[in-house]
Parts: C-alpha cells; sequence; structure tokens
C-alpha cells in the first residue's frame, strides 16, 4: 500500500521516530523480578475427600434434609404407637390355623392396654383396628367370631366415636354434625343482626343475583338497579313481590343477607348495598360507588324513554344551531373556498375542553352575551371569523392560540360551531357538516 | 529450570519490546499506565510462555494481549491528568521536541475516537510497523479485511484531523482579532 505524503503521515513519522515510553532494560528488569518460583499448584492425589467442596455439600444436604424433614412428618407419634397394632395385624392375616375366640379376646385386652397419648392416636389405631377385623373376617373359624360390640380404651374423655370407616359393623357410628360455613344467625327464622359482609362477597353476591335476575326474566339487563327486599317470608324484587316459585331460589340465594323488616339489597353495575334501609338512613355494608341519591328510574323502558327524550332535545339543539350557522354564513365576511385536506380529528375530553375555554373566552371578549348563546367560529389559514364577523388585533392570536392549544388543523370550511350542550368541529357548509359532533351531558 | 525460562522468555522478548511499546502507548495513551499494562501483559505472558506453542510468534501473543486487558481496564474511562503528564515527563527525558510530544498527543488522541478496529490496526501498521500480514495474523482476520481497515481509519483520521486544525485556527483568529 502506497504511503499519501499527508500531514497525519509526518504525525505517524513522528510517533514511530520517539523513543520508546519504557527502554528495555527497564523491561527487562521488570521481567527479572517476576517470580521465579512457579506458582504452587495442589498436587493431584488419590485422596477422594478433594470431591467434597462446599458447592457439593450444599447440593447434597438440600435434598437430604428434604427427605428426613418429610419422612419425619410423615412418622409422627400416632404412626409409631400404631406400629404394635400393624405388627398384631400382619401376624393374625399370616396365621395359617385358625383363631380361637380366645386369641381374639387376647388381641382385644393388648388393644385396650396401648396407651393412647391423644385423640388421633385413638382415631389411627381404631381405623387399624377395623383394618384387622377385615382382614379377620375371612378366615375361615369353626365358630363364628362375634364382633366385638364397642372398642373401650382407658381414656374415657377421649371420643372414639368419629373414627369410623364406611363398613363399619363394629363400633358405632355417630356422624358429627358438619360446621356450617353461614353464620348460625341467618340459618332459618328471621335474622336482624346485619351479615358482615366483604368486598368480594358482595361482588359475588351481586354478580349471582345478575345472573340469576336475568335469567329468570325478572330483570331487563345486567347493570339495571336492583332492589331487593327482604322482609320475613317474601322477596320483593323491584317493589314487586317476587313470584312464589322463585321463593326458595332467592330466598337461597340471599340467605347470606339476612332477612328483616328493612333488609335490603340494592346494586346496579357499580355498587351494591346490603343491610338495612330505615328511611334515609342506611346501616349495613356497601360495595363500589353509590351516594345516598338512588336512581329513579327502575325500569328500562323508563330509562329509554328518558334517554330518547334527552337526546331528541340535543338533536333539536343541534338542529337550531345549524339553522344559526346558516343565516350566519350567508353574510359572513369569510366565504369558503376549496376543501380541507386534513380532518379535524378531534377526541371527546379535548372537545369538552375547548367548549368551556371558548365560551369563557368569547364571555371575557363580549362577543356573546351568555353561555346559552349559539357560536359559529369560522377558522380559515389567516382569518378568524366568530358569528360571521372578522375579529380584530389582537383577539385573532388569543383564539388562534386556543386553536393551536388543542392542535385543530385549520382549514378553508373549518368551523367550530357551539350550543351550550353541543360542540361540532369539521367543515361547515351550507348546512352540511364532515366532522365530530359531541353533545356534552353531564 | 526457573532461570533457564526467564532466560527463554527474555531472549524471546527482545524482538518484540520495541513494537509492543509503540502500540501500548498509542493504545492507552491518557487512559492507564503503559508500564502498568505492559507489566500485566508480560507477567501473563511469562507464566504461560510454556504453554505458548509458537515461541517465535510471543508478539502477536502480546500485542492480543495488551489489546483485551486494555479493553477491560479502560473502555469507558476518561482520560487521566497524571497520565498523560507521565507520558510526556518520560518521552521529555528521552529528549524529544516539545514539538514532537505535541504532535504525539495530537495524534494518539485523534487515533482514540477511531473505532476500535480501525484504531487497532492503524496503529499496528502505522506505529508499531507490522505488515498486513502480520496485522491479519494478530487480527485473526483476512489480509483485506486489514487494508480496508488502515484504509477507512486513515480516511477518518484525516477529516478528525482536518476538523481540529480549522478549529485551531479558527480559535486563533479570534485570539488575534481580540489582541488587535
Amino acid at each position: 500500500m502506497k504511503r499519501k505524503d499527508t500531514k497525519h503521515q509526518g504525525l505517524f513519522d513522528n510517533a514511530r521516530k520517539v523513543p520508546t515510553e519504557l527502554s528495555e532494560a527497564r523491561v527487562e528488569s521488570i521481567i527479572k523480578n517476576f517470580p521465579t518460583i512457579p506458582p504452587t499448584s495442589i498436587p493431584p492425589t488419590n485422596n477422594w475427600t478433594h470431591f467434597f467442596n462446599l458447592n457439593n455439600l450444599i447440593m447434597m444436604s438440600i435434598p437430604i434434609a428434604l427427605v428426613v424433614a418429610m419422612t419425619l412428618s410423615t412418622t409422627s407419634a400416632d404412626h409409631l404407637s400404631s406400629n404394635s397394632i400393624d405388627n398384631l395385624s400382619t401376624t393374625i392375616t399370616n396365621h395359617e390355623t385358625p383363631i380361637l375366640n380366645t386369641e381374639i379376646a387376647v388381641l382385644e385386652e393388648k388393644i385396650e392396654t396401648i396407651n393412647l397419648p391423644n385423640p388421633k392416636v385413638v382415631q389411627k389405631s381404631n381405623n387399624e383396628i377395623t383394618n384387622i377385623s377385615e382382614s379377620v373376617s375371612p378366615i375361615k373359624t369353626e365358630q363364628p367370631i362375634a364382633p366385638p360390640a364397642e372398642i373401650i380404651t382407658e381414656q374415657d374423655p377421649i371420643e372414639v366415636i368419629p373414627a369410623k370407616t364406611e363398613n363399619d359393623n363394629y363400633s358405632k357410628v355417630e356422624k358429627k354434625p358438619v360446621p356450617s360455613l353461614i353464620p348460625k344467625q341467618l340459618i332459618g327464622g328471621q335474622n336482624l343482626a346485619i351479615p358482615d359482609l366483604n368486598d368480594r362477597q358482595l361482588k359475588k353476591l351481586r354478580k349471582t343475583l345478575y345472573k340469576n335476575l336475568t335469567e329468570d326474566n325478572l330483570i331487563k339487563f345486567k347493570g339495571q338497579f336492583v332492589s331487593i327486599e327482604l322482609p320475613s317470608q317474601k322477596i320483593i324484587l323491584n317493589k314487586v313481590e317476587l313470584p312464589k316459585k322463585f321463593y326458595s331460589k332467592y330466598a337461597e340465594l340471599t340467605m347470606i343477607a339476612g332477612t328483616g323488616p328493612n333488609r335490603r339489597i340494592e346494586f346496579t353495575s357499580n355498587f351494591i348495598k346490603v343491610g338495612d334501609f330505615d328511611g334515609e338512613k342506611f346501616r349495613g355494608h356497601g360495595e363500589g360507588t353509590f351516594t345516598d341519591d338512588f336512581p329513579t328510574i327502575t325500569t328500562l323502558s323508563e330509562k329509554m324513554e328518558s334517554a330518547k327524550t334527552k337526546q331528541e332535545l340535543l338533536e333539536e339543539e343541534r338542529k337550531a344551531l345549524y339553522k344559526f350557522a346558516n343565516k350566519v354564513m350567508a353574510k359572513s365576511d369569510i366565504t369558503p373556498k376549496g376543501k380541507s385536506f386534513f380532518p379535524a380529528n378531534v377526541k371527546y375530553e379535548k372537545l369538552k375542553m375547548i367548549h368551556q375555554e371558548l365560551y369563557e373566552q368569547l364571555l371575557l371578549d363580549n362577543l356573546i352575551d351568555s353561555k346559552e348563546a349559539f357560536v359559529f367560529i369560522q377558522i380559515p389559514k389567516y382569518d378568524i371569523a366568530i358569528n360571521g364577523k372578522k375579529i380584530q388585533i389582537p383577539l385573532p392570536t388569543k383564539y388562534k392560540n386556543i386553536v393551536d392549544a388543542y392542535k385543530i388543523k385549520y382549514g378553508p370550511r373549518r368551523a367550530i360551531l357551539m350550543s351550550s350542550h353541543t360542540i361540532s368541529v369539521g367543515d361547515y357548509l351550507e348546512g352540511e357538516f364532515t366532522g365530530t359532533i359531541v353533545y356534552l351531558i353531564d | 529450570m526457573a532461570d533457564s525460562k526467564q532466560q527463554a522468555f527474555l531472549k524471546a522478548y527482545q524482538a518484540c519490546h520495541e513494537p509492543l511499546l509503540r502500540y501500548c502507548s498509542a493504545l492507552v495513551y491518557g487512559k492507564m499506565d503503559v508500564e502498568d499494562l505492559v507489566q500485566d501483559v508480560l507477567l501473563s505472558a511469562y507464566l504461560h510462555f510454556d504453554k505458548i506453542e509458537k515461541k517465535h510468534q510471543l508478539l502477536h501473543y502480546l500485542i492480543r494481549a495488551a489489546r483485551n486487558k486494555s479493553i477491560s481496564n479502560w473502555r469507558k474511562k476518561k482520560y487521566k491528568a497524571e497520565l498523560l503528564e507521565g507520558h510526556a515527563e518520560r518521552l521529555k527525558s528521552k529528549e524529544v521536541s516539545a514539538e514532537t510530544l505535541l504532535d504525539i498527543q495530537l495524534l494518539y488522541r485523534t487515533l482514540d475516537k477511531l473505532p476500535e478496529k480501525q484504531k487497532d490496526a492503524l496503529i499496528l501498521f502505522e506505529v508499531s510497523g507490522f505488515s498486513m500480514k502480520e496485522i491479519a495474523v494478530i487480527q485473526e482476520s483476512t489480509e483485506g479485511a486489514v487494508k480496508t481497515k488502515i484504509s477507512r481509519g486513515r480516511q477518518k483520521l484525516k477529516g478528525l484531523l482536518k476538523e481540529k486544525n480549522n478549529t485551531i485556527t479558527s480559535i486563533l483568529k479570534i485570539a488575534k482579532s481580540i489582541a488587535l
């Protein structure tokens, strides 16, 4: 490779000509100072202990400890005490010759003399005894073996009875009542105490009730306001008594809430309240967002009707606004020319804010009388006309700043139309509007 | 036995001294003491000397070791003033003129701005005086690749030096105007 005679080549030449930073003698002295004795390495030995390093010990000791722990936990005291009975049972099963009654009597005696440290032990041993009896039964004896009526242990206070097997022929079976998960005061009769329900239980109750009520066509849709009154012996759903065929089902479903003259469950998709509703006072538990003012609309039809009327009113307001805009546009200082290339893509939240901000600014600038007034703002690229009149300096900058802040794009037909409950941002020309219309309902 | 190893190592090292030292100086300029690096590299080479099969290629081993050590030691470190001073003092003691010293400092600083591989190839070729073939062996690549690295490195270096020159002349102009 040819070297070009450039400045950097001169630099390299200098670097090559310069003596090295460390002289050869210095480096040699460094080398001479190196340890001459080679580092001691551990000679390979036949000693097998070198396999046991800390890592190996840890890796081995953990599983060993686990196995030991598991064995110890399973081999508890009850297991140990039953070992003797185990042995007995095996001797009996292995017995080839017929067993006489006397031998069984001896066996029973032995069982009686076993020291029983705790009830668990007794349970276990009884199980084992049953096993003995099972194993004994197939053995053919000359005389039928009379089953022992009841095994009596030395420790009387210990309850031996519950420890039973399914085919228990030799001892009495006394079933202990299974403790109910439902509080005692809720089972049967009138329950005046307000149940202590947590959020999870309340949510579950609402979900179950919604599911069943919709399935049984007792409500129209999930999320509807539901009020279930729970006086004793009847259930009132949304102020109508529940048909008898549903009573038992809903009594069971609402059992967790208890019953009482003022007991009620109220819920929508947003909240659930369970407790006593005494007039305006509420005492109980709730979950979700709720206020004291409950929705007055109780049926779907009512709700729909109300919504329809509201929608209709807003539609009328918007139409009136567009009529107003048409009139204004006819006399407006700005005549739209051409089409806008970019749509005014503004979201609901932003439009809500623009609505408020523009109304406040317009009132401040005395361009409108009240917040009820219709407003038609034309925003082509360079001018701004409010209700058909170009605004004078310094007002345009104010309004342009607002428009810019919400990233509304300008255009020949671009306009903002506002009434007290609606705002439309888009392209407007002779009654035709393309853009976003938002109804502001609080 | 140990003495003979030391002797053999010294003998092998004698041929490596100049290119290694030049390479190390350029490589760790201002970031690490050359003596420390050389000591580290030589010690590791000395310890593994018996295992080095091609004794005549000790220099290649040392260069590679120096590069690896320097990378692990100072890759992200900034220039240290005391190291720069140390470097200058050592060269001054060997009667190197101030002008040459400045030239070398400028070169090393500019080289440091090049990509690692280009810088490495350029130092080995231009400063340490290795041939393309040797560099290819050291860097475990091909001669063509080394050529490319050197050529690109030169181009970049040229550009960087030009930039520096421009800034220096502009500063001088400003200084002159202020003085006037």
